[in-house]
């Protein structure tokens, strides 16, 4: 149950994105479609995962005051895994991200889970956390590309989603994201404040 | 001094270690792969500039002439057209873009006409600049969805180049190319593909007319590398002779 408790955690009450409002650079630049949005998630959960279960696993090992250039040099690592694994077996998805793989380093969720959840959990916790907000970071990037896609591009899944209607230039500007993010947080409120009642 | 120097500086050198230990296997299994992507891909984008029922044949390739500081390669290509030989060019080009250089390789027939053209390296935004190198496609989400169209996979495959690239195909670029704004246009709009010829103009990426605009800039700079390179030719006093 306490894994399933880590699981919601990480998409509703304590998304990354959406809730904890971490990670945004990557948010905000690659949900013009949902395929980069789903192409990202994929990546940083893989991290994600790799990254808390590791830094979990040695935090026993590691004192405290070089912890940082540790957590980044595993995190680093993982990232590069991916990075070439995207080269070399999905070369138009590497295209598509560009840097925005590489710059997975520099992400505050996975840094963050690392300090503040993995660090002073055990590993199996940290793997469910990891999976957690991975599908957290997917819920808020792949809602923000519906939207973005269908008004931005007309489209959806790379295909015309509505033929003959002209999309709105600003919804794949990075105006647009913050447009479509204060929508969704709009609506995440409103029915986090009647469940309440 | 173990607890402050030694020991962290052991378990940082260790993790360290593994971790460039793993990296190394892991470029090891990727590396052949992509450098095979590469290679694959420079080849496809010679397919798609100078495509084989054009008919011209590559005679001598990566040739590399220095002008004004910069390096040039450029390949030769010729086809026999009744008693003519018809040569064809074909070179790389690059200029920055909106984030990074953005280079294309080009190919131009005697009469610099755009013959074809296809960006082999960009990294520009995803979803505005990006989009130099997306396919059109007509068909709606909702007949893919719906299996209305179930050949969508193979179509895109089919194409090599995206509307972007193929919409310089015949226009001059010993004259300015021209870009107007008209949003993205497929092989079904005819119409709109004969205005861009008439005017010697591309249609830009819609929210990425900087990236247009260096990929026009980097064509006209290959031609004029391209020019002063076959004008220098042309002098030689050794070729003048030969017959």
């Amino acid at each position: 149950m306490k894994y399933w408790q880590l699981i919601t955690d990480g998409i509703w009450h304590r998304n990354p994105t959406l809730v904890i409002g971490i990670g945004m650079c990557p948010t905000l630049a690659v949900t013009t479609s949902i395929s980069n949005a789903l192409w990202m998630t994929l990546a940083a959960t893989f991290v994600l995962v790799c990254s808390n279960a590791l830094v979990s696993a040695v935090k026993n090992i590691v004192p405290d005051h070089i912890r940082i250039p540790i957590f980044i040099t595993i995190i680093a690592s993982f990232v590069i895994i991916v990075e070439l694994t995207l080269k070399a077996f999905q070369p138009e998805v590497d295209k598509a991200l560009g840097i925005f793989i590489p710059l997975i380093v520099v992400n505050c969720i996975i840094l963050g889970r690392a300090e503040e959840f993995a660090q002073k959990n055990d590993v199996i916790s940290s793997v469910f956390d990891g999976i957690g907000m991975g599908m957290g970071i997917g819920f808020a990037l792949g809602l923000l590309a519906f939207f973005r896609e269908i008004l931005g591009a007309n489209k959806l899944m790379g295909y015309t989603f509505i033929p003959g209607m002209e999309p709105s230039l600003v919804m794949i500007m990075a105006p647009g994201a913050f447009f479509t993010l204060a929508f969704i947080l709009w609506g995440m409120n409103v029915i986090k404040s009647k469940s309440k009642k | 001094m173990y607890r402050i120097f030694i020991k962290p500086t052991l378990i940082l050198a260790a993790i360290a270690f593994a971790a460039s230990f793993a990296l190394s296997h892991v470029n090891k299994i990727t590396r052949g792969k992509i450098e095979e992507r590469a290679r694959q891909q420079k080849e496809d984008a010679l397919k798609a500039v100078l495509p084989p029922y054009l008919g011209y044949t590559i005679v001598e390739k990566n040739r590399k002439a220095t002008v004004e500081g910069i390096e040039f390669f450029y390949s030769i290509a010729q086809k026999n057209e009744g008693e003519k030989i018809l040569k064809a060019y074909v070179f790389e080009c690059e200029n920055p873009g909106y984030s990074g250089i953005v280079r294309s390789i080009v190919a131009v027939d005697e009469k610099l006409t755009l013959l074809g053209m296809s960006v082999i390296q960009q990294a520009e935004t995803p979803g505005l600049g990006a989009r130099s190198k997306e396919m059109a496609s007509n068909k709606t989400f909702f007949e893919v969805f719906f299996g209305l169209s179930r050949k969508a996979a193979s179509d895109k495959e089919a194409v090599s180049q995206s509307w972007f690239e193929a919409q310089f195909t015949g226009l001059d670029a010993g004259k300015k190319i021209g870009i107007i704004k008209k949003g993205e246009w497929s092989a079904e709009n005819a119409a709109l593909r004969q205005e861009l010829i008439d005017h010697n103009a591309v249609s830009a990426i819609t929210g990425a007319t900087i990236t247009t605009k260096a990929v026009i800039l980097s064509i006209e700079k290959g031609i004029a590398a391209l020019k002063h390179v076959l004008e220098q030719e042309n002098n030689a006093p050794g070729e003048a002779a030969s017959p």
